[in-house]
């Protein structure tokens, strides 16, 4: 008993990626990575957060108009789709939370929990919590740390059971749909920055990719890949060039911070930028079931 | 905070695959048969169930605590985004210490910042980029550690987070990855 205890709390645990590396590499920092193994194992290559946080932090005003609409998601669809359409609300939770629009969230939750409980990850969004914190606005940090600690326990539990391309697809909707909140407030705002942002998506839309080609082979997600690639292919355009240079510390509040002093650089023209956002939109619509 | 669903649910059915496994291993089904063992009887293998989930979603229960609590340190303006829960076992003589590996997407012009929550031993963490350490939460030259440690990205990519026990002692840790705000 007690042995099956252990050994059900030891299942319990995500794989830690416990790797030997040589002590002399960790010290001296010569690290060597293969692209190869990487795919599998990057994490955070989409988050619901991130893009929320930027484009909260640029003091654009809020807007429902950029997000998806629940209630128009059908409701007879593959494992897939809703894999792909949790990601999407994930996202856009995150950019709810972020402006701390919460009493708007609650639609969002409900589907979220409902897609959660068909893919039979349900156990982990902590509905109950989550919508008693967004109701009562009571708790933001919290608030925001079970949204983003229950996304990432699903993502986890997914690639746990063998349903990594479930797991792609998930990553592939909140990458999608945070593209399209950045792109959509681009229009109405101009802001170096978030060009920058836009632009930079490029390397992450080849991470996603990667990912995504590992199940090439299925049919559903195979298409999901095509529409990508007439993303990429317009990214294909934007050009990244590096700076090299050796990170700085700085102190302030006690606190060390490490600036990173390799920099890169987006070059991107207003028309390449007009066609990113028409494709970003046109793409994202037909997977949010949203005609023009 | 509690968590009421029991995490791990589907995880816990393989129980009772292991609980048979344990039976086969029993002196009395390798000498006579597996088929002409008495059953374990309805009522325990229920009671035995029950605890087996309780204590799984007790543990899971104490591992959310345990991540919350650490974000909570994470300071002002820092937002949740990833925790890396570590437990290395001790260096073997003459073998290089374990480390712990994550590659992690982060994005330039964004500030991320990193605390450890060391449960045993001195966790240290370190970035990379492609090639070359870029972050260390402990500076071997003055002996100092960084703690909490914030990394102010100027290039999008991939990175890998490594966190090693300090002298290669065992040890477990919690590190979390933040977003803080500009």
């Amino acid at each position: 008993m007690l042995a099956a205890i252990l050994l059900l709390a030891a299942c319990g645990q995500r794989p830690s990626g416990n790797l030997d590396v040589d002590m002399d590499d960790v010290e001296v920092g010569e690290l060597q990575i293969s692209s190869e193994t990487m795919t599998e194992i990057i994490q955070n290559i989409a988050s619901p957060i991130e893009v929320a946080a930027l484009i909260q932090s640029l003091h654009v005003p809020f807007s429902t108009s950029y997000l998806a609409d629940p209630e128009k998601l059908s409701s007879s669809t593959t494992s897939f789709e809703m894999a792909y359409s949790l990601g999407a609300l994930s996202a856009d939770l995150g950019y709810l939370n972020m402006y701390e629009k919460t009493g708007s969230a609650v639609n969002y939750l409900s589907s979220i929990n409902k897609l959660a409980d068909a893919l039979q990850i349900g156990q982990f969004f902590d509905f109950t919590t989550i919508k008693r914190l967004a109701t009562t606005n009571s708790d933001l940090d919290s608030l925001l740390f079970i949204s983003m600690n229950s996304f990432n326990n699903m993502d986890d539990y997914l690639r746990e059971t063998d349903r990594s391309n479930l797991s792609a697809l998930m990553i592939a909707g909140v990458w999608m749909e945070g593209l399209y909140l950045a792109t959509q407030v681009a229009v109405q705002n101009s802001n170096e920055d978030l060009k920058t942002m836009i632009g930079e998506q490029k390397l992450i839309l080849n991470n996603l990719l990667a990912v995504l080609n590992n199940y090439k082979n299925e049919t559903v997600i195979a298409s999901y890949i095509a529409d990508l690639e007439t993303i990429k292919n317009v990214y294909d355009e934007v050009k990244i060039t590096y700076e090299v240079g050796e990170p700085e510390t700085i102190e302030k509040d006690g606190m060390l911070i490490v600036v990173q002093s390799e920099t890169s650089h987006v070059e991107m023209s207003e028309e390449l930028l007009q066609t990113i956002i028409d494709i970003t939109k046109e793409v994202r619509n037909k997977h949010m079931n949203i005609k023009a | 905070m509690k968590v009421v669903e029991p995490k791990k649910s589907v995880k816990s059915l393989k129980s009772l695959k292991f609980s048979e496994t344990v039976r086969s291993s029993d002196p009395a089904s390798s000498s006579g048969s597996f088929k002409t063992r008495r059953p374990l009887k309805p009522l325990k293998a229920v009671v035995a169930v029950i605890l087996a989930l309780s204590l799984i979603s007790m543990t899971q229960d104490n591992r959310k605590e345990r991540v919350q609590d650490c974000a909570s340190k994470a300071g002002d303006g820092a937002i949740y985004l990833k925790e890396f829960v570590v437990s290395l076992p001790k260096a073997a003589k003459n073998e290089a210490p374990p480390v712990y590996r994550q590659a992690v997407i982060l994005r330039g012009n964004n500030i991320y910042r990193f605390n450890l929550c060391n449960d045993k031993g001195q966790a240290i963490l370190r970035i990379y980029d492609n090639t070359n350490m870029v972050v260390s939460s402990f500076d071997t030259r003055t002996n100092k550690e960084h703690n909490p440690i914030n990394f102010l990205c100027r290039k999008t990519g991939q990175y890998i987070i490594t966190i090693n026990m300090k002298d290669g002692k065992a040890g477990e840790s919690i590190g979390i990855m933040s977003h803080v705000t500009k």
